[in-house]
């Protein structure tokens, strides 16, 4: 089975007192619509809105992005 | 196309909303063109004078349509319409500038090979446009892989926004 890459995006934000989609596009520098896509794994980010995501979060890279 | 168009409006970002109406534009003045085209060729009232004058009604019709078409979007997006251009938005054109590239390139190799082997290829071309020169016929074979070159970027960016490249 092919690998692919996942992330718990939408968990961290639940997580993050319901933190909205605009709330971190705002915060990584994207437009909402791209942190839709990457939510729903249509569009993997580069690495540097990677760490960004995980510096909003407060956590590591690896526990917002897996590759499974 | 489910796939295509599934989501609600508010997930179309500015850019994929302008690649949806300059790709409708595109389509329907392309077709409009060969379609008055054939049809005045048909009647018998196809010469130069008609088809120049053919051609820059498409092209007013073309920058007047598209002009109104953006206003319209930016209005309905004007949150976004000032915003920058992020990654996605950037790597998406770069990947249909791509494509369309290679398709003029291809488009225009082919052309001047055809072109520069006899006046016969050229009469080939013409499609039984009898009343063209070969002059007005390669501008009108230009103005169709050009606009082609360009519905094929629009087309290709509006994709990859649906679906991801």
């Amino acid at each position: 089975m092919a690998k692919e890459i996942k992330n718990k995006i939408r968990r961290l934000r639940f997580d993050a007192d319901e933190m909205t989609q605009q709330q971190l596009a705002d915060a990584i520098g994207v437009s909402r619509q791209t942190v839709v896509a990457i939510e729903k794994g249509k569009y993997p980010p580069s690495l540097e809105v990677a760490f960004k995501i995980a510096d909003v979060f407060t956590v590591e890279i690896g526990e917002v992005f897996s590759y499974s | 196309m489910k796939t295509i168009f599934k989501g609600t409006m508010e997930d179309i970002s500015y850019p994929e909303l302008s690649s949806w109406a300059t790709s409708a534009i595109l389509t329907t003045m392309l077709l409009y063109y060969i379609n008055r085209l054939v049809s005045l060729n048909n009647a018998g009232m196809l010469n130069s004078e008609t088809h120049n004058k053919l051609l820059f009604l498409i092209v007013i019709v073309t920058i007047v349509s598209e002009i109104i078409w953006q206003i319209a979007v930016a209005i309905s997006k004007r949150f976004e319409a000032n915003a920058k251009l992020d990654e996605r938005d950037k790597l998406f054109n770069q990947q249909a500038t791509q494509l369309s590239s290679n398709f003029i390139f291809a488009f225009l190799a082919i052309l001047i090979l055809m072109v520069s082997q006899s006046d016969f290829l050229i009469e080939q071309l013409a499609l039984n446009l009898t009343g063209l020169s070969p002059k007005d016929v390669l501008l009108s074979v230009l103005v169709v892989g050009f606009g082609m070159s360009q519905l094929l970027h629009h087309c290709a960016l509006a994709i990859f926004y649906r679906k991801g490249s």
